[in-house]
This record gives C-alpha cells, sequence and structure tokens, in this order.
C-alpha cells in the first residue's frame, strides 16, 4: 500500500464520519449543555453563580469533573457505542466497502484503518470532554461569580484539571474497550441496525450487572470524607498500571476478534 | 447560494431566529418585582411605609458591592452558602412594604397601631412558595388552638386567624399579590385601594413632593407623613386625652412634629456602597424642630485635633444647645403638670442642691458651639474620647471639681508635652482622664486616648487633614450641622458579627479591611433638614441580618420538631 493510498484512505474515513464524529463530540457535552440552559433560562441558577467564591469554585469545579466521569461512563457509553456500531455494518448495508475491495488494499487494511480513525475519534471525544468540561466550568465561573479571581481559584482549578487529566485516561481505555467490543458487533451483523440492538442489549446487560456499582463507585469515592465541605478526588489521584493494561489486553482482543470475522466473512 | 435556496435551512434559520427573540423578550421583560410601585397599594392617608424594591435586585447590588466582595474573601464559602440559602428560600423574586395605616382602638380601648405588610411577588408561584416556605403559613394556621376564617373580598380571599379567642393575623392573597398584617380592616383598606375603590398614596401631593426631594427610588424608601402622623395623634381615643395621653400630645405639639410636613427615606447602591439620603420636610417649622433646622453648621475645627487613623468620630454644633435646653424643660415643665410628681424644675434644683452645680447656667451654659466624640486605637486597645469646645474654661473645671467632691474622687495631675493631665480616680479605682487643650475639654476613660488627642494637637496628622476624610467630604455642599466618618477599619469583623447565627459562622474578629470610609452629615435647608451618608452596605446590611436570622430560626426549628417527631415514633 502506497502512501498516497493511505492518505487517500484516511481522508475517505474522516469525510465520512466528520459530522457523525461533531454530533458525538457535541453529545458528550449534555450535561454542560443542560447546565448551560438552567444558566439562562432560571434566574436562581444564575444568582447562585454569581455569589460564588474562590473556595466554593474549587468544590464546583470537582462537582464538574465527577458528574462528567459519571455521565461518561453511564450515558456516554451508550452515545459510544451508536457511534462504533456504525463503523462496517452501514457501509456493508449500503455496499460502499465494496468500492475500499476494488482498490489495491487488502481486507485486513481496511478493518484497521476503520477501527483507529474510528477509536481515535471515540477516545478523544471522551477524554477530552472531561478537560473541555471542567476548562468551561471553569471560565463560566470566573466571568459571572463577583467573589471568583483568577488569582485565588487556579489553585483549585490545577488541582481539578491536574485529577481531570488522569480521570480522562481511564475514561479513555474504557471508552477503547467499549468501542471494540461494539466494533466486532458493526463486523458481525451486516445490518446496522441489528448491530445496534446488540450493542445496546450488551451494554444494558453489561450496566445491569456492573452499571449501578461503577457509577456508585465513582460517587461514593467522591464523597468519601463525611467531615470535609470538599469532594474527594482521590479515585482520580493515581494511575494503576494493572487495570489499565487489561483493559488494553481486551480491546485488543476485541480487534483482533474483528479481524478474524472480517476476513472470514462472506461478503457480496 | 444553494444552500440558503433549500427549504429545511430557511425554516431552520427562522424558526432559530425566533426562538433568540423569544428567549431575549423573556429574559429582557421586567417582573412585577422588578418594576413594583407598592405605594399604588397604599391609601393616600398612609401614615408611613417602607418598601424594598426587587430584593434579588438588592442581592445582586449586595454581591457586587465592596464590602460583599471583601467579606467573601475572608468568609469563602459561608458567606456562599448563605446567599444561596436565602436564594432558595423564596424571599427574592419580590418588593416588599411595611406601612402604618393608623391606629385603631383594640379590645379596651386602648389606641393599637395598624400595620400592612404588602409583598408583590414576581409569580403567583412565588408567592404561595413564601407563603408556605418562608412564613410557614399553613404549619401555623393549622396549629393546635387555632382558629382560622376566610372570606372572598373583591378578588381575594381574607383568611382571619385567631389564638385563644384573640386576633392574632389576617392575611389576603390576590394573584401574585400577599398581605398581612394585625388588622381585618387594615387589609381591606389595602384591598379597596387596590381594586380602585379607593385613592392610593400615589394621589397625595406630599408623598409625590417628598419622594422628588430623596432623589433616588431605587433600593429601599421610606415614608412619614406630617399631617397624617398629626392626625393620628389628635384623633386618638379617650384614653389618650387624659395623663399620659396629654403629656404625649403637649410633647408632640412641643417638639413641633405638628409642623412636621414629611420625612423621606432612600437607601440604594451606586459605585459599590450605600448612599442613603433622609429628607425631613418642614418649611414651617416650630417649636424644637424649628430650633434644631436653625442651628447654625458646626465648624469642625475640633476635628483638627482627633488623629487621622481615628476608627470613628462625630463632630456636631451645639451652638442652639441652651436654647434647645430651656425649650425642652419648658415642655417637660407643660407635660409634667398632667399630674407627675415631680417637676423638671423640682429635679434640677434637687440636683444643684445635692452636687452644687448648676446644670444650665455651668454645664450647658458653658459649653461652646461644637462638640465631638471619637474612637480612638492603640495597638488591639480601642478607647473613646469626648472633646468639647468652651465658652468658660474655668466653670468648667470648677463643675468637675464639686463632681469629683461629690462623688469623693481622687484627682491627681501630670504633665504630657507640656499639657496638665488630670485623672479623676473614684471609690471602685477607676474614672476619667482629661485635659484642657486650646479652650476645649478632652476627656476619656482612658489615658492613652487623651494623650493622642495632645499629640494631634503638638502636630500629629490629624483626621481632619487626612485623605481618607478630605475624600469623603468633598460631595458637601452648603455647612453641615454635624457629620460622622467611620474608617470601617473593623467593619468586616462586625458583619461577621451581625450575620453570624445558629446556621452561619462568619469570622467576627481578626478581619481588617481596606474599606472605603463611611460618611454621614446633616445640613439644614430652607425647607428643613437633609441627611446623606454614604457606607459600605448601609440598612442592607440590618435586612441581611434579619432574614437570614430568620432562616435559621426557622431551620433550628424545623430540626428540633424532627427530633420531637422521631423520639415520639420511636417511644411508640
Amino acid at each position: 500500500m502506497t502512501g498516497a493510498m493511505l492518505k487517500a484512505m484516511l481522508w475517505k474515513e474522516w469525510r465520512e464520519t466528520r459530522l457523525k464524529w461533531l454530533a458525538f463530540a457535541l453529545a458528550f457535552h449534555i450535561p454542560l449543555a443542560i447546565a448551560g440552559l438552567f444558566l439562562a433560562l432560571q434566574e436562581s441558577v444564575r444568582f447562585d453563580v454569581r455569589v460564588m467564591t474562590d473556595g466554593y469554585a474549587a468544590y464546583v469545579l470537582a462537582g464538574a469533573l465527577v458528574l462528567q466521569s459519571g455521565f461518561l461512563i453511564t450515558a456516554g457509553l451508550f452515545l459510544l457505542s451508536f457511534f462504533a456500531v456504525g463503523s462496517v455494518g452501514a457501509e456493508l448495508d449500503n455496499r460502499s466497502i465494496f468500492f475500499l475491495f476494488d482498490r489495491p488494499v487488502r481486507r485486513w487494511q481496511v478493518l484497521l484503518f476503520k477501527f483507529v480513525v474510528g477509536a481515535v475519534q471515540t477516545t478523544t471525544c471522551v477524554g477530552l470532554s472531561i478537560l473541555t468540561t471542567v476548562t468551561l466550568v471553569y471560565v463560566a465561573l470566573a466571568a459571572m461569580s463577583s467573589g471568583v479571581t483568577l488569582d485565588g481559584s487556579w489553585t483549585g482549578f490545577v488541582n481539578v484539571i491536574s485529577n481531570a487529566m488522569r480521570g480522562t485516561v481511564w475514561t479513555m481505555a474504557i471508552a477503547l474497550m467499549v468501542y471494540s467490543a461494539t466494533f466486532l458487533f458493526s463486523v458481525l451483523f451486516e445490518k446496522w441496525w441489528i448491530a445496534v440492538i446488540a450493542g445496546a442489549v450488551s451494554l444494558v446487560l453489561m450496566f445491569y450487572n456492573l452499571g449501578g456499582k461503577f457509577f456508585e463507585w465513582v460517587i461514593s469515592s467522591a464523597t468519601s470524607k463525611p467531615s470535609s465541605e470538599e469532594l474527594n478526588l482521590e479515585v482520580y489521584g493515581r494511575l494503576d498500571p494493572v487495570p489499565l493494561l487489561v483493559m488494553l489486553v481486551v480491546a485488543t482482543g476485541f480487534y483482533l476478534a474483528s479481524q478474524y470475522v472480517f476476513e472470514r466473512k462472506e461478503m457480496r | 447560494m444553494n444552500r440558503l435556496k433549500r427549504k429545511s435551512f430557511v425554516v431552520g434559520i427562522i424558526l432559530g431566529a425566533l426562538a433568540l427573540v423569544f428567549g431575549v423578550v423573556m429574559l429582557a421583560k421586567p417582573s412585577k418585582a422588578e418594576a413594583p410601585r407598592l405605594e399604588a397599594y397604599l391609601p393616600s392617608d398612609t401614615v408611613g411605609f417602607v418598601q424594598v424594591s426587587d430584593l434579588r435586585a438588592q442581592a445582586l447590588h449586595i454581591i457586587e458591592s465592596e464590602a460583599w466582595r471583601a467579606f467573601s474573601q475572608e468568609n469563602q464559602s459561608a458567606s456562599s452558602l448563605m446567599m444561596m440559602a436565602l436564594n432558595h428560600a423564596n424571599v427574592l423574586d419580590a418588593s416588599y412594604a411595611v406601612a402604618l395605616l393608623g391606629t385603631e382602638a383594640d379590645e379596651k380601648g386602648n389606641p393599637r397601631p395598624a400595620f400592612v405588610l404588602v409583598g408583590e411577588f414576581d409569580s403567583e408561584t412565588n408567592r404561595r412558595q413564601f407563603q408556605h416556605l418562608f412564613l410557614q403559613l399553613g404549619r401555623r394556621v393549622n396549629a393546635r388552638g387555632v382558629e382560622s376564617n376566610s372570606e372572598e373580598y373583591g378578588n381575594a380571599k381574607i383568611t382571619v386567624v385567631k389564638e385563644a379567642g384573640g386576633e392574632a393575623f389576617t392575611y389576603a392573597q390576590g394573584g401574585s399579590t400577599f398581605l398581612l398584617s394585625n388588622s381585618t380592616d387594615a387589609i381591606k383598606k389595602v384591598l379597596d385601594v387596590r381594586a380602585g375603590k379607593a385613592k392610593s398614596l400615589e394621589t397625595n401631593e406630599t408623598f409625590l413632593r417628598a419622594r422628588t426631594r430623596t432623589a433616588s427610588r431605587e433600593g429601599m424608601f421610606g415614608y412619614l407623613d406630617g399631617a397624617a402622623l398629626a392626625r393620628v395623634v389628635e384623633s386618638a381615643p379617650a384614653a389618650m386625652s387624659e395623663g399620659q395621653g396629654a403629656a404625649f400630645r403637649q410633647l408632640f405639639d412641643g417638639l413641633g412634629l405638628k409642623s412636621l410636613e414629611s420625612v423621606a427615606m432612600s437607601s440604594a447602591f451606586a459605585d459599590g456602597r450605600v448612599v442613603e439620603r433622609v429628607a425631613v420636610a418642614a418649611p414651617n417649622a416650630e417649636g424644637v424642630l424649628k430650633t434644631v433646622t436653625r442651628n447654625p453648621p458646626t465648624e469642625r475645627a475640633l476635628l483638627a485635633l482627633v488623629p487621622a487613623d481615628a476608627l470613628q468620630a462625630f463632630d456636631a454644633s451645639v451652638a442652639g444647645g441652651p436654647q434647645v435646653f430651656d425649650e425642652m424643660l419648658a415642655l417637660a415643665e407643660q407635660a409634667s403638670a398632667n399630674g407627675a410628681k415631680k417637676t423638671p424644675a423640682s429635679v434640677l434644683r434637687e440636683f444643684t442642691e445635692k452636687t452644687g452645680i448648676d446644670l444650665r447656667g455651668e454645664i450647658v451654659g458653658a459649653l461652646g458651639a461644637e462638640v465631638c466624640a471619637a474612637q480612638l486605637a492603640s495597638g488591639d486597645e480601642r478607647g473613646g474620647v469626648v472633646i468639647l469646645s468652651l465658652k468658660d474654661e474655668a466653670a468648667f473645671a470648677r463643675v468637675l471639681d464639686k463632681v469629683a467632691q461629690e462623688k469623693k474622687a481622687n484627682v491627681t495631675s501630670r504633665e504630657y508635652k507640656g499639657v496638665t493631665v488630670w485623672q479623676m480616680t473614684g471609690e471602685k479605682g477607676h474614672g476619667p482622664t482629661y485635659a484642657f487643650l486650646n479652650g476645649n475639654f478632652v476627656a476619656s476613660g482612658d489615658a492613652f486616648a487623651v494623650e493622642r488627642v495632645i499629640d494631634t494637637a503638638q502636630g500629629g496628622a490629624s483626621l481632619a487633614a487626612s485623605d481618607a476624610y478630605r475624600a469623603a467630604t468633598a460631595g458637601i455642599e452648603g455647612g453641615p450641622q454635624f457629620v460622622y466618618f467611620n474608617s470601617n477599619a473593623d467593619y468586616l469583623a462586625r458583619l461577621g458579627a451581625s450575620l453570624s447565627n445558629k446556621e452561619h459562622e462568619f469570622k467576627s474578629q481578626g478581619t481588617a479591611s481596606n474599606l472605603r470610609p463611611s460618611f454621614a452629615f446633616g445640613v439644614a435647608r430652607a425647607d428643613g433638614f437633609y441627611i446623606e451618608s454614604r457606607s459600605p452596605l448601609g440598612a442592607f446590611q440590618r435586612v441581611l441580618a434579619g432574614m437570614t436570622a430568620r432562616l435559621s430560626n426557622e431551620k433550628a426549628g424545623k430540626t428540633v420538631e424532627k427530633k420531637v417527631e422521631k423520639q415520639a415514633g420511636a417511644a411508640e
């Protein structure tokens, strides 16, 4: 495969998914949009924001981090699966993938491109949404609150954003794992909507067994200091390599399974 | 261009624009609470009222004020939480007025003032929430031993609440308006005005004139109708015509309050602090009121003796002091003729016989034209000092000797920078320190305060020459009769102390501030008297403290109730 071909395939993937990706990126800021709506329409909410001080700003930023993380590992994963499930199945359904098969590229290369572009798009969205949410909340507070000063709140912001960066790594790893699993469904089912149903059922089952505990774990970790008025961000405080590696291995496993299925798949 | 031609694109743009316009209109449209004219609900013969316009706007002014910003830095979370608690207590989305409509006779025939609280909310929902959540009306009305009866009156519903046979209170609601009173008749009068059946205060010429005198109607506004007040005093029931009632009437007349046209007060935010104005209109002033309004301005010469770092200082003209003394004495004589055991003249005679001091001749007569009081600091120590200008220093010194003899106090003297400082020590081991300085009398309970005044007189930096004082007095027009200066060095601590309650704890010491000083002055005008002040939060500090204390008590009450319920449940 030549460099020109590589470039052309990348361009094709980007061209086909950019609007979907933009919508996906916006959807990952739904909590921020809801907060923005409340802020715009509810006078009492605007009042609450205006009375905030430097000390309270750090508390709000920590709250934004915990809420966005909670959103990502619950509703966010559903959004992610809807994005991933159309990667291959939709192209099989509308037969546009056969255009690629006529080109001098191998099947596994086609799938690799789709996987890499999709994985980069989804994990970037998931990861960056935490950072953009916390940053935008901070900007709004600094702009609207009479008691929030850049000097006084900067340390609190740096503390929360550094925790958010570690949170970003965790959520990106989780997102990659879920993306890989849903990608496999996309390869398995030619009709994209069957893949969507299969992906949704799988996620529901996963959340039925684990989701509640997962969410509870994030929230309870954040509020585990009953005597303190501040949220506890210890859960974001370290990057444990073992679970991260396990998630990467699982994601790789799903990807290889996708390649295996795709290679042997009869497509007409 | 092709995209623009697409129908869906154009429809989308139009819908988006419509949504934007709707949002802007909704946000920009003032609610009822933001554009209040509560005098429109009050009868034209209202004696007086105080109104707070759009409490949310005032709360926002407080948040943006210089004082609150500094206070928030000292009390980071607590200040935010307190304001949020107020925000969610359903009290901010309204304008309020408390009015005195007059007096009425109670069951025993004694006069009783009839007050009405008028609340104009920005929606019916907020009015209902205020009634149930803030006033806890439901709980109060359904309490044991409480009886309530409701009736429709016009388009409003009046509920009379009685406790143990007597009328406790009456309230009425209609639309977004809420009325609360200690008198059903008062409520009906207000409802009649609201329904257009009776004239409102807005048609009262005296009120309209008073309103223009205070320049601002933002924030708080207060009004007192002199003629209505006089009518109330004159038309009081028979019980007031005898004894103490008659004495009160004579005092009222003698003070010249009968000639009072109106008093108007406004309190509003400007430049991050509060400007308060009081305009007393009495173009045909009589009695003591006339003497006070004709009092010459203060020369403010004594402020040159007050150190520049004084915490606060008050300076006033007492040039008309002897005349006020004589008039007040004559007034007291008249009042005492109605059955009092001792007349003021006999009390004065007794005082002179006992102490050897002639109050009128030796004290009031010896005073000059100006008095000054200041609070000074030396490290952590605080001390008050009084400075009196004297006409007759020798006579005043004789008075002090007589006081020392009467109190059997030991008087010692020492020299401080060439000035004799006297120390009067009583039987309990303490007493005032005083000195005569450039024809003025300086006295304090703390020796350091007298010494600091002497230091200032001998070239130390004085308040009168300080930049802070000069900046504060820059806007005064005409010669003031009094001036008041407060450095506000401990304002944040005082604010913290006044706002602390069961629910919220604020720093009340060790919080020095760099706020601009407070300043007030009073000046006589052709038609009366005018007072103006500039301070960090003015009367809003008391409003804030009152509301948070009320919320705190309410919450504490609920907690106790819950505990009792829990205990009762456990016992069962």
